[in-house]
């Protein structure tokens, strides 16, 4: 390009004004981590999805979610869910983990009635007529504390019902809750989570049920000792990301997030002309000193791009910090690990199309108002 | 060789206009040292800003290096200035933000001069004008006659043969403005054709020649 060297040229201009520079690298840092985190928080949506295939290796697109939040009962909220799920016909068994006071751990399966089917470990119970068409695998996913027990692969026969173990679901890959949200019933990975099927031609995969032993306060107890933050993920939050087509909270994000980018746009609008505006005399010594009207039009463009480009830089490198603080590292890293991913790939180059944008916008009244100018008044001689 | 022929420029409209100047004509030889002399608001500063392209003439002809500046368009105008003309001020326009070196590098950027070419021009250029020491120095840390004279060696390093000087020992006290129009004295012997506004007779009488402007006519004596 012809002018490759104004560009630089403007470039360089920027980093040598140190105190505007650090000025506008505050005021724009500021403005786009507002943008990164309007952005992140309204696109929840592909957050809890990328974390949830994360977590479980499922497809979501082929996971049905509900909402499973157990208020009425918080010890067996995977009883609860069974008993949605059943009620809704979607599932016939949900499987939970439950430890008696001998220390002994069995895991039980609970019907639409929150009744005891029956004992997986020592196969005792009631006979339930399961309507699965016998000799049908189906799919569910384990967790860490019965991969010797039903390693992937392994099948498990419960009263004429055959399951196929497909997953393990790792002990690192957690989704963990909000410690001071446990008490709603949100949704956790733990060790101890059985995945049961959903007896359901729409959809693939198997419903994931949480199931827990110990009582929720205590693992929120738990949590907070070990200093995680956590994050709050429920099955509520996930079913509404999915239902796109008429979800109006969605919208109302969204329209938020629209007038926060206007706000931007319009702060750095202001500041960039500000910024020009002390900065005339240095186009007139351009001018003056052989450099075209056009030079000088790209370097205030150059110099507004680049100054808010750098912002911008700050703003996610802000953004980075504050959800490495926020998520820790560790048990909450699913979430982490996407929302870092989010800021570098999806929101790393909105933000850079939104500096040039910004930028080349809030070049305008500057350079209107250089061309009303007359530069040669800057040198007039005093006698 | 610079002719200008009944050259007239007017500000403003109605009430609030300005004859600045009204008909000047003379011409300045290559290789020349002239001073401009007149009172405050004689138009002095008018003039050397058309001469030098920063500026347009409201009527008349301007003729530099055979080119009828007059006729060109605003675009071409400009490109003219770039390489046909160095500019010196009173209050020197150096960059506060940027070394002597890089103020003086200035007209080479505009040119698209390669870095390291511009560099070695440059530093040629601040040797002329005795501050090879100072390349690095910001502005504020040297003195006004060494600022003064980065300006001058940014005047020269785009290589132009025209240097227009508006008031340029104006913010220096007499022994270093001497020393000042003694660098002047080098440059035309090097061949540029320089044109000094100034007011103070001491310095005009360092000149080839003398213009003095008054009610925006031009003539040569008094
Ligand atoms: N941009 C302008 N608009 C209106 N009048 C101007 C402008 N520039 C200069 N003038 C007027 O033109 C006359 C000549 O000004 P100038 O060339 O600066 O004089 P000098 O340099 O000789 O002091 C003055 O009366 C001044 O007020
Ligand atoms: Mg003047």
């Amino acid at each position: 390009m012809k002018k490759l060297h104004i560009i630089n040229y403007g470039m360089n201009a920027v980093l040598k004004r140190k105190g505007m520079l650090v000025l506008s690298l505050i005021m724009s840092a500021v403005a786009f981590f507002l943008v990164n985190y309007f952005l992140l928080e309204t696109d929840r949506t592909e957050l809890y999805r990328k974390a949830f295939e994360k977590a479980t290796g499922l497809d979501a697109d082929k996971v049905f979610f509900l909402d499973v939040r157990a208020r009425e009962e918080k010890t067996f909220s995977s009883a609860v869910l069974g008993k949605q799920l059943t009620e809704l016909g979607l599932c016939q068994a949900c499987g939970a983990y439950r430890e008696y006071a001998d220390g002994e751990r069995v895991t039980v399966f609970y019907d639409a009635q929150m009744v005891e089917w029956f004992d997986v470990k020592d196969d005792r119970g009631q006979r339930i007529d399961l309507t699965v068409t016998p000799g049908q695998y189906i799919p569910v996913y384990v967790g860490e504390a019965y991969r010797q027990e039903y390693p992937v692969g392994s099948l498990v026969t419960i009263d004429d019902c055959d399951y196929v173990v497909k997953g393990v679901l790792q002990q690192s890959r957690r989704i963990i809750p909000d410690p001071s949200q446990m008490d709603v019933g949100s949704i956790y990975l733990s060790d101890y989570v059985l995945v049961a099927p959903i007896l359901s031609e729409d959809y693939e995969a198997s419903y994931l049920l949480a199931g827990s032993g110990p009582d929720h306060s205590e693992i929120g107890k738990t949590l907070a000792g070990e200093g995680l933050a956590g994050y709050r993920i429920s099955f509520g939050d996930l079913q509404k990301s999915y239902q796109k087509s008429n979800d109006e909270e969605n919208r109302i994000l969204k329209s938020l997030s629209a007038v926060i980018i206007c706000s931007v746009l319009i702060l750095g609008f202001v500041l960039a002309s500000y910024l020009i505006s002390c900065n005339t005399y240095d186009y007139a010594v351009h001018y003056a000193n052989g450099f075209q009207v056009s030079d000088i039009f790209l370097m205030v463009v150059t110099e507004n791009v680049f100054r808010l480009f750098l912002g911008a830089v700050c703003g996610v490198i802000a953004m980075n910090i504050r959800i490495g603080v926020v998520y820790g590292s560790g048990r909450a890293s699913v979430i982490r690990d996407v929302m870092l991913s989010q800021q570098l790939g999806k929101t790393g180059l909105l933000v850079l199309l939104l500096a040039l944008a910004v930028g080349a916008l809030a070049s305008i009244a500057p350079m209107i108002r250089i061309a009303r100018l007359n530069l040669t008044d800057y040198f007039r001689a005093e006698e | 060789m610079l002719k200008v022929e009944n050259l007239t420029k007017t500000y403003g409209k109605g009430d609030s206009r300005v004859d600045a100047l009204r008909g000047i004509s003379f011409t300045v030889n290559d290789g020349e040292m002239v001073a401009v002399m007149g009172r405050s608001g004689a138009g002095k500063s008018t003039l050397l800003n058309i001469l030098g392209c920063m500026d347009t003439p409201t009527g008349g002809s301007y003729t530099l290096d055979g080119i009828e500046v007059n006729k060109l368009s605003a675009k071409e105008r400009n490109r003219f200035r770039r390489d046909h003309v160095g500019f010196v001020f009173q209050n020197f326009a150096l960059m506060g933000q940027y070394s002597l070196l890089e103020n003086v590098e200035l007209p080479l950027v505009a040119k698209d001069v390669r870095k390291a070419e511009r560099r070695r021009i440059a530093m040629d250029a601040l040797k002329s004008v005795g501050l090879t020491g100072k390349a690095d120095r910001n502005p504020a840390r040297v003195s006004g006659g060494q600022q003064q004279r980065a300006a001058i060696a940014r005047a020269i390093a785009g290589g132009n043969n025209l240097i227009l000087a508006d008031e340029p020992t104006g913010a220096l006290d007499y022994s270093t403005g001497a020393e000042v129009m003694e660098l002047f004295r080098d440059l035309q012997k090097s061949g540029k054709t320089i044109v000094i506004v100034t007011h103070e007779k001491e310095i005009a009488d360092k000149c080839d020649r003398i213009l003095y402007i008054s009610d925006g006519k031009v003539s040569e004596t008094l």
